[in-house]
């Protein structure tokens, strides 16, 4: 399957390097300068991952993950923050958040697992639906 | 409080029967006589610092007059009155008042009264006493006002101090998060380039065999690329060890205090330390089992811990030797004492000062921002407690800190 990453920062710079960095490693990816960007662009199309940041003008990313929470229950939230304080990290555990990681992300490498752990989750439930649908099938 | 003055009289008179009587009549009162037998000793005595205060001088002798040493002790380079009554057997009017202006404190002329002279003398010591009380008043004023005068300084230093570590905090907390962002991309970009790089190469070492003249810059790039990404990563790294410098110097004055033992401070630094320490550093522990509480956000004095174990891990490591980290507490008048101290190089005098500034360094650029000890001593200061260094004189190192010992009254009030 194509996997869909959506990178929402306001620090334009980041979200490019991001998006370099993932697409390099074969994934398609879009990217938003704001929370409210983020969700127009997720009302028309389906996102498997979403990294954001947290600190942004406007909508907070924290506030984001609330949003998704509710209205897109598969997608899987990452968030990356370079305030870091207890507080922030709580707030994105309380609201859904898969994990937060640190700015400046001297190393990609807790990124990408994050997203791989991601997207095993994803494939799990992908699988169980496949079951289901076969065992349907097999009543016929 | 002014001082006692003392019974001593000096005594100068040439003639020995008038210095017989005159030293009896004294010494039955009760003092101690200082004989000179002519002016030039009189003088002599009189201008040493703890000459007697009361000198009864006759007016007609050898060497320097009664009259002249009165008239010399007013030139006499000293805030000390001494005292003088010019016994005389003048008895002329003007001669008595020549004497008086000459700078006599009084006179007697012979023959005199034994009880006349004594209640004279008890003038010139009342006068004495006097004088003594308003210098003894007067020097602890002076002290008072040069007392409060440092307090005022002192306090002065103190606020513009806490006033600059405040601003600093503040500034540093800001400068942190503005160079992390930029810091993000730089580091992230440099890794998507260290990905692509085995492409690159690739392609670059099939151009090499395609196009042999182009040789001399493909070779250049599949040379110097690979450092120049290593240089950024380097870079990288140096500039996020100074973020986190300052976003824990911003950080010290949100403090969380809870009565903890000093003991579990120590080993949990020495667990964050253990890395660091485990080559060619001995830690050496003493502390008392039964150290009473502190009142202290564990997490902070642990960093300064940290902070002075790194310290004296370094200074060790410069000497290049086997060396010992000696940590140890002690209970001093109702506050705790932690010692650190080494057997690294110490530190030399002209360190001494700037040594809790902040970015005072003298290590190598990758190794020390110089954030360490300043903020050391703002914890510790944000403790009401005091950090300070001096050298061992065994050689190396002794960081002291002083805290507060928790107080159960403290505790009730929470
Ligand atoms: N135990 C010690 N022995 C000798 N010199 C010391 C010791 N501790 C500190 N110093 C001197 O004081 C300087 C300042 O120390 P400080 O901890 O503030 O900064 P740093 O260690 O240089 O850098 P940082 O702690 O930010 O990595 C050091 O560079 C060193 O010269
Ligand atoms: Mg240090």
């Amino acid at each position: 399957m194509s996997v869909h990453i959506l990178i929402v920062d306001d620090e334009n710079e980041i979200c490019e390097m991001l998006s370099r960095h993932f697409r390099f490693l074969g994934y398609e990816v879009d990217q938003a300068e704001s929370a409210e960007q983020a969700l127009e662009i997720m009302s028309e199309k389906r996102m498997e991952v979403v990294i954001s940041d947290i600190m942004m003008p406007g909508m907070l990313g924290t506030d984001l993950v609330s949003a998704i929470r509710t209205e897109y229950p598969m997608t899987h939230v990452i968030m990356i923050t370079g305030y870091v304080t207890l507080e922030n990290a709580l707030t994105c555990m309380r609201r859904g958040a898969d994990t937060c990681v640190f700015k400046p992300l001297e190393d990609l490498t807790e990124l990408d697992e994050a997203v791989e752990r991601a997207l095993d989750d994803l494939r799990r439930w992908k699988d169980k639906f496949l079951e289901l649908q076969g065992m349907k099938g097999g009543k016929k | 409080m002014s001082k006692i003055i003392d019974r001593r009289i000096l005594i100068a008179e040439d003639d020995l029967t008038s210095r017989l009587i005159l030293s009896q009549t004294l010494s039955k009162a009760n003092f101690q006589i200082v004989v000179a037998n002519d002016g030039d000793e009189a003088w002599h005595i009189i201008k040493q610092a703890d000459s007697p205060r009361l000198a009864i001088l006759d007016w007609m002798m050898p060497g320097f007059t009664g009259l002249e040493i009165i008239k010399k002790l007013q030139y006499l380079d000293s805030n000390k009155h001494v005292y003088t009554i010019l016994l005389t057997s003048k008895t002329e009017r003007q001669d008595l008042i020549r004497g008086l202006k000459a700078g006599a404190d009084d006179y007697l002329v012979k023959p005199y009264d034994a009880d006349e002279l004594l209640a004279r003398i008890e003038v010139g010591r009342r006068i004495i006493q006097l004088e003594e009380d308003q210098v003894s008043f007067q020097n602890e004023l002076k002290k008072y006002a040069t007392d409060m005068e440092e307090l005022a300084t002192d306090r002065a230093k103190q606020l513009v101090h806490a006033d600059r570590m405040a601003t600093l905090g503040l500034l540093s907390a800001g400068m942190a998060h503005e160079i992390n962002n930029p810091l993000t991309f730089i580091s992230g970009n440099r890794q998507v380039l260290s990905d692509c790089w085995p492409t690159i190469k690739n392609s670059l070492e099939q151009d090499l065999k395609m196009a042999p003249a182009n040789s001399a810059q493909i070779g250049f790039c599949l040379e110097e690329i690979p450092k120049i990404i290593n240089g950024v990563g380097t870079g990288v790294s140096r500039v996020k060890k100074i973020v986190d410098g300052l976003k824990s110097f911003a950080r010290q004055n949100e403090t969380i205090r809870k009565p903890s033992s000093i003991h579990d401070c120590i080993n949990q630094a020495l667990i964050l330390c253990k890395n660091r320490l485990k080559y060619n550093v001995e830690v050496i522990t003493d502390i008392p089992e039964d150290m009473p509480d502190i009142n202290v956000d564990k997490q902070q004095i642990e960093q300064v811990l940290v902070n002075l174990l790194y310290n004296a891990a370094d200074a060790i490591e410069e000497q290049q030797k086997q060396g010992s980290i000696e940590i140890s507490t002690r209970l001093k008048s109702g506050k705790i004492e932690i010692i650190v101290e080494d057997n690294g190089g110490g530190l030399p005098e002209k360190i001494l000062a700037g040594l809790f500034n902040p970015f005072f360094t003298t290590k190598a650029m990758d190794k020390g921002t110089g954030l360490g000890l300043s903020i050391c001593q703002g914890i510790i200061e944000e403790h009401d407690g005091t950090i300070r260094a001096e050298n061992r004189s065994s050689g190396g190192a002794r960081f002291i800190v002083e805290l507060p010992l928790f107080t159960t009254t403290e505790g009730a009030t929470k």
